[in-house]
């Protein structure tokens, strides 16, 4: 794994992207320090144009808030949801996948007829419509992501562990008389885990996007400031401030083309045979 | 009977799935915090006791749960989607209204999405490894760490308030009174931006898939026939590589039209485009839930439809899948 | 004399990618190619003679791979000098190529009429003529209903008939050289016998000069004029079919040679024991396809009845071709596939009625070995851990597990070093030691070899077939030993089951089996094993042969 780790480190994207967001993990973590005053209160004269004014390098919003503290504490929404919600995603995906895979039949038929549900609806319109009626909230935004997130990684784990069952090493593992639990947990899962982690980072980068179309349309969490809210607020303004929405909008995609940067990077060490071809 | 074979068990396939969509949205207006007949209501603060009664009669709220939901089920069946309280319109009529605005979105959006993405893809692969190939690599990595909103409203700062060449909302000129071909161009006109905004995330997606396809299937063993063959490098190109690494993408285009129509809800709203998207954010913002379940129905079956077609096309494309299926 | 060359490579070296750890896939290779002989190029995975093929056709793959010196002269003129476009009318027109895995060769979605018709196309044949030349084409490879045929898709075709439209392919606008890259290898023994018959026969007629890249020696003396024979990028002896094959020269011919299994002459001494380990009696197992809405359930019967006794110290061979039910009868037994019916009887125990639970602690008796050495390990487990799985799971301990592991490792040719480490820093020979090891770690009475040495080269293969004598001898297991391979299967077994469509359609001690068949199928199975004639003649008889 260490040597794995530095092969991802040799990729160059990879290595910047991984500097970078551990820069944004850093400031998430610290914005209470770096910017002491609550993010929603009013700190300058509203519609500060960036780079005029030292004390707000990003200027301010309409309502005089720092648009530079919101950036940081919005850090903090999207890689919380971003996170959680991908790990609640696998947990549920690679449990009902490998139950669905491994022993096939009925549980499979049913978890295949729920994934292909899943593969058709308008996810989104459907997250929207969960976060709504669950009164929007950091909770039911990670709820709802979650929900329409596990079903592809159940696929790939149940792809994965009905190919594996007939590899031949798991058969031998079977005629030797070793447990289930013993061939799914040690023979099975360690060999299925590298996709999985791969699709992880990938669904990282949704789910912040996801999070951010929520919060841009007014479903976001209200007491916590958010990238997507911010760009939201300032939808109506625009022609005034471009500098309210292009920030937040500018860090989104910087954390997401990053955070995929690393997910390839680590495709390309995991599943050196996958690779991406053609790269020099 | 052989060939319509696959084509009904497909339609019976996507019947149980809008089933269950009735179902899951029966379940969620009840999910609800409070009184299923204030949600319905649209938490209208005008409500008085006696009309939330009168509601509660109507939805038949005192019987059990699965008359309730048989009630449900019929009323949808005979497309009665409920009542918007709010807009007091029924939904379906509210949906319909702007149903034609969303299509003429999303197929425009689609084709520019594939098109450029099947385009960029070939090229790409074709290049593979050149400044070309990276270029467009970029290009497509970029757009797909991109949120959509953003693109939009970036593009409207750059198109319509600085170069002022696009218009940067609605979809015709109020009260222009243009007619025929005029009116035709001047919504084209409109499009252009909400279009190329939903397209363009889209075009990343198909430009990574159709190039890796593309790459994957040059290596095969049938291309290498093709060249043992002495055939033209085009003629292996378009016959052999391209009419196999199509396959991918169709199948691919059918799973992200769920995605795309989701897509038109941030773009119409950031254009004020006036179809279901807007309307749904609208809904959002009074939790008009009548409107807000009405939409998720509508644009399921919108789905649903597209992914028969996309699955018709498979079939045309790929002759083993009638022995496969 | 050079007026009279069709082709020859002069002084050929390619380069391999930088990473790998040889420098060059082929170096300094030359040889001729004479008009109407055909030239086989025989060796062992990695000797070059895929690349070498390659080359000359101009198809070596994109990464890396170049052609380092060296000249390819086609009539006198240089082929790796020709521009693009003039090498492109040469390829398909004037020389043709087949190749080894008719599954994957033809494009899925197109009609093969229509695949066979581009190389008309390709190279100027006026459009009015190509439909009725490709009907002819089909006809003259003896494909059936030659104008239904060429409106199917390659998807409804059997590998043969695959193999055969890859044929027409090459020879539509008979060319001067035909380069055959093992086109036989992934096939039948019968259908290849049937392809072999067929390129001889159009080779012969037409006069072409045929390149025939192959690892099978029986192959090489069916069909060669001359063979060359390579190893590590090298010809190492170049010479008429006959006397290579007869009375070898080098030193690696030799052994290659040597290592060609061959038909046994006298039977095995049979098992002194009477009563069997395990007695199976009308074993059945049926697959039925689920039904949809509309699909109708199909049934397909993989095992119809099949009964046999293994007695302690006896291989029973199970042969067959390829879905003949062998491997399912294998898997049944060792209650991988559970069976519709029948019995398998061990120590008074019926195998076949055990729940899966009440079969623990009967797996252990009972073990299989696997066709493929690369899917068979645990790609994440170090040897010693898979060696060790079986003896834990029965709840040995550890101490004694890993005694037992140093012990085997040992015993299968390997070191006990081997324990920490990897399956991929072992040779496919290595890593079927090492799934040896494993079966024999839980101490069975039985071992089902599943085609345990069908996917390695002769010389690993002959040392493997080796070991699992050796085993057999020393530990007096009982052997079920699945095979494809008649040749193989007369060297190891003492009794054989010749399988056909699930069915036993002949059983018996196996020389006389193989001496007298008195099935049909059996005799056309031995009859279509390559180099039967070469293996009987007196210049190379069997047991004996030795070169001096």
């Amino acid at each position: 794994m260490n040597s794995n780790l530095w092969r991802l480190l040799k990729d160059p994207g990879a290595a910047i992207g991984i500097a970078l967001l551990v820069a944004v993990v850093v400031v998430a973590a610290l914005a209470p320090v770096l910017y002491p005053q609550d993010p929603w209160s009013m700190a300058g004269r509203p519609f500060l144009p960036p780079f005029t004014d030292p004390q707000f390098p990003l200027g301010t919003d309409m309502m005089g808030r720092d648009i530079a503290a919101g950036l940081a504490y919005g850090a903090r929404v999207s890689l919380i949801v971003g996170i959680v919600s991908t790990a609640c995603a696998i947990v549920l995906g690679v449990t009902l996948g490998g139950i669905a895979g491994y022993y096939g039949g009925l549980a499979d038929d049913a978890l295949m007829r729920v994934t292909e549900f899943f593969q058709t609806i308008p996810t989104f319109i459907f997250a929207l419509v969960m976060v709504a009626i669950l009164s929007p909230s950091i909770l039911s935004i990670i709820l709802a992501i979650g929900i329409v997130s596990w079903p592809p990684v159940a696929r790939l784990v149940r792809a994965e562990f009905a190919s594996l069952r007939g590899r031949e090493f798991v058969q031998a593992a079977i005629a030797l008389g070793e447990s289930d639990r013993h061939i799914i947990l040690r023979q099975i899962l360690p060999n299925t885990l590298s996709p999985v982690l791969v699709m992880g980072s990938l669904m990282v980068a949704s789910a912040i996007l996801t999070e951010a179309a929520i919060s841009f349309l007014g479903l976001g969490d209200p007491n916590m400031m958010s990238w997507g809210y911010m760009i939201g607020a300032s939808r109506t303004v625009i022609r005034q401030a471009w500098w309210m929405s292009f920030f937040p909008g500018l860090v989104i995609v910087l954390v997401v083309l990053m955070i995929n940067l690393v997910g390839e990077g680590l495709n390309d060490v995991l599943n050196p045979r996958l690779a991406r071809k053609g790269r020099a | 009977m052989d060939k319509l074979r696959p084509i009904i068990g497909r339609l019976l396939k996507s019947i149980a799935i809008i089933a269950t969509i009735i179902v899951l949205n029966f379940l969620l207006i009840r999910l609800a915090p409070g009184d299923p007949a204030a949600a319905m209501a649209g938490e209208a603060g005008a409500a008085d006791e006696a009309f939330m009664a009168q509601l509660r009669e109507q939805f038949g709220l005192d019987r059990p749960l699965y008359q309730q939901l048989a009630y449900y089920f019929a009323d949808v069946v005979r497309l009665d989607l409920g009542y918007s309280y709010r807009q007091r319109e029924a939904v379906v009529e509210l949906i319909l209204d702007r149903l034609p605005a969303t299509l003429l979105l999303t197929i425009s959006g689609f084709i520019v999405a594939l098109g450029l993405g099947v385009l960029m893809g070939v090229t790409s692969a074709m290049r593979v490894g050149r400044l070309t190939d990276r270029l467009i690599s970029l290009f497509a990595l970029l757009f797909y760490a991109t949120p959509l909103f953003w693109v939009g409203l970036m593009a409207i700062m750059l198109f319509s308030v600085w170069l002022g060449w696009l218009p940067s909302f609605g979809m015709e000129s109020v009260g222009a009174g243009y007619a025929g071909w005029t009116r035709a161009a001047d919504i084209a006109h409109h499009l252009i931006l909400p279009a190329g905004t939903l397209g363009l995330f889209y075009v990343a997606v198909y430009t990574r898939l159709t190039r890796a396809s593309m790459l994957e299937v040059k290596d095969m063993d049938f291309v290498r026939t093709a060249r043992a063959k002495g055939l033209r490098h085009g003629l292996i190109v378009r016959r052999h590589i391209l009419r196999n690494a199509m396959l991918p993408v169709i199948t691919f285009a059918g799973i992200q039209a769920g995605q795309l129509v989701g897509g038109a809800v941030l773009t119409e709203t950031v254009f004020a485009w006036p179809g279901i998207g807007r309307l749904a954010f609208d809904a959002l913002l009074q939790r008009d839930y009548p409107v807000l379940l009405g939409v998720f129905f509508v644009t399921s079956v919108m789905v649903v439809v597209f992914n028969i077609i996309t699955d018709m096309a498979y079939r045309i494309a790929d002759p083993r899948i009638e022995v496969a299926s | 004399m050079m007026s009279q060359r069709l082709l020859s490579v002069e002084n050929l070296t390619i380069a391999l990618p930088s990473a790998g750890d040889r420098v060059n896939a082929v170096e300094g290779l030359s040889f001729n190619l004479n008009p109407g002989e055909i030239l086989c190029i025989v060796g062992e995975s990695g000797s070059g003679k895929s690349m070498t093929a390659s080359a000359i056709m101009g198809l070596l793959p994109d990464a890396g791979v170049k052609v380092q010196s060296g000249r390819i002269l086609f009539r006198g003129e240089d082929l790796l000098q020709m521009s693009d476009e003039r090498f492109r009318t040469i390829r398909g027109s004037r020389i043709g190529m087949i190749f080894q895995e008719p599954m994957t060769a033809l494009n899925p979605v197109m009609q093969v009429g229509d695949q066979i018709e581009e190389v008309l196309e390709a190279h100027g044949i006026p459009k009015a003529d190509r439909p009725g030349r490709v009907l002819s084409l089909l006809n003259a490879v003896g494909l059936p209903e030659p104008a239904a045929l060429a409106r199917r898709y390659p998807f409804r075709l059997s590998g043969g008939q695959r193999q055969r439209v890859v044929i027409a392919m090459a020879l539509a606008l008979e060319p001067e050289i035909l380069i055959a890259d093992e086109p036989t290898t992934a096939l039948d023994v019968t259908t290849q016998a049937q392809i072999l018959e067929l390129i001889r026969g159009i080779q012969r007629s037409q006069g072409m000069g045929v390149i025939f890249i192959t690892h099978d020696f029986g192959v090489v003396a069916d069909i060669a004029d001359r063979v060359a024979v390579m190893q590590h990028g090298r010809i190492v002896e170049i010479g008429p079919a006959r006397e290579v094959l007869d009375q070898p020269a080098d030193a690696y011919t030799q052994s290659l040679i040597r290592a060609v299994p061959q038909f046994r002459e006298k039977p095995l001494p049979p098992s002194p024991e009477a009563e069997p380990v395990v007695r199976v009696r009308g074993l059945n197992k049926t697959y039925v396809t689920q039904g949809g809405f509309f699909t109708p359930v199909r049934e397909f019967k993989a095992l119809d009845d099949i009964s046999f006794d293994i007695r302690r110290g006896e291989t029973v061979g199970l042969v067959g071709e390829s879905g003949s039910g062998k491997s399912t009868a294998g898997r049944c037994l060792v209650r991988l596939i559970d069976p519709n019916g029948g019995s398998i009887e061990y120590k008074n125990t019926d195998l076949a009625k055990l729940s899966r639970s009440q079969l623990r602690p009967f797996r252990s008796k009972i073990q299989i070995v696997f066709q493929d050495p690369y899917a068979s390990l645990n790609p994440r487990h170090t040897v010693g851990q898979s060696i060790m799985a079986g003896p834990l799971a029965h709840g040995i301990d550890a101490k004694t597990a890993r005694e037992r592991m140093n012990r085997l490792l040992i015993r299968v040719g390997l070191d006990e070093a081997a324990a920490d480490r990897f399956p991929h820093e072992f040779s496919g020979g290595q890593r079927q030691r090492i799934g040896i090891a494993r079966a024999l770690a839980v101490e069975p009475d039985l071992l089902v070899a599943d085609e345990a040495v069908s996917a390695l080269d002769v010389s690993v293969q002959a040392q493997v077939l080796e070991l699992l004598r050796d085993i057999r001898e020393e530990f007096q297991l009982a052997m079920l030993f699945i095979t494809h391979d008649l040749r193989i299967a007369s060297q190891l077994c003492h009794r054989v089951l010749v399988l056909h469509k699930g069915r036993v359609v002949e059983s018996g001690e196996t020389t006389s089996v193989f001496r007298n068949p008195r099935d049909s199928y059996t005799r056309s199975l031995i009859d279509a094993v390559p180099g039967r004639e070469w293996h009987h003649s007196p210049g190379g008889d069997s047991t004996t042969r030795s070169f001096a």
